[in-house]
């Protein structure tokens, strides 16, 4: 299980190799990545590091639990990444589809509403928005 | 006195500052730490008390412990204490 927040891109394709068993009839993989809202070039992403790596292992532990996961791995990144760059990568690892999906889409939704990261866009030098 | 840490994210980082210290009262509330805090920044009071109540939109941690408004007002500073406080979150 890896769970980390780190300023370094995300190498996917290792972590789904690296988590893969034969207890997995499914592997779920979301991606959320820099979206261009217009009058801006990159997001500085700020996080409260060790509080953040505690809520990531506790919603992880929570996910497991419920929907019968055999493993999570959450990688966040922050700092400042570029239109398109990967932001997170969420996978899950499951006997069964319905409950990647379920896991997977609980993880991101308690990511988004309790875990403190924030975004603030940029454009060139300036700073714009956070976002919300 | 005791002395304390507030520590803010995000929008109140980039108002107040990353980290500060604030030596109040023995006995002093979390709540009566942030509004002598509050009161010790330019916009302290409208960001932190809009309408003289703290926001609610606030996210508060105590010594690394997520706690409420009213918690705020029970639970009473000590020497060494860390408050933190960051608006909603935007992570993912």
């Amino acid at each position: 299980m890896v769970l980390a927040l780190q300023k370094e891109d995300i190498d996917v394709a290792a972590l789904i190799a690296g988590s893969r068993t034969n207890k997995d009839g499914a592997q779920v993989v979301f991606i959320g990545c820099v979206r261009d809202d217009g009058d801006m070039d990159a997001l500085e992403i700020e996080a409260f590091v060790p509080v953040a790596e505690k809520d990531l292992a506790d919603i992880a532990a929570e996910a497991m639990e419920l929907f019968h996961l055999n493993s999570v791995d959450i990688i966040h990144r922050y700092g400042r990444l570029a239109l398109g760059e990967t932001i997170v990568v969420i996978l899950v690892g499951a006997a069964h589809r319905g409950e990647g999906y379920e896991g997977s889409r609980y993880i991101i939704e308690k990511l988004k509403e309790k875990v403190p990261i924030w975004k603030q866009e940029l454009s060139g030098n300036a700073r714009g928005e956070w976002v919300h | 006195m005791p002395q304390i840490t507030i520590r803010s994210f995000a929008r109140f980082r980039e108002l107040f500052g990353e980290v500060n210290t604030l030596s109040v009262p023995e006995g002093t509330s979390v709540l009566g730490a942030l509004l002598a805090f509050a009161k010790t920044q330019k916009d302290g009071m409208d960001e932190l008390f809009p309408k003289g109540a703290f926001g609610s939109h606030i996210i508060l941690m105590y010594n690394r412990e997520r706690i409420d408004s009213d918690d705020a007002k029970t639970l009473h500073t000590a020497e060494g204490d860390e408050i933190v406080i960051y608006p909603p979150v935007s992570g993912g």
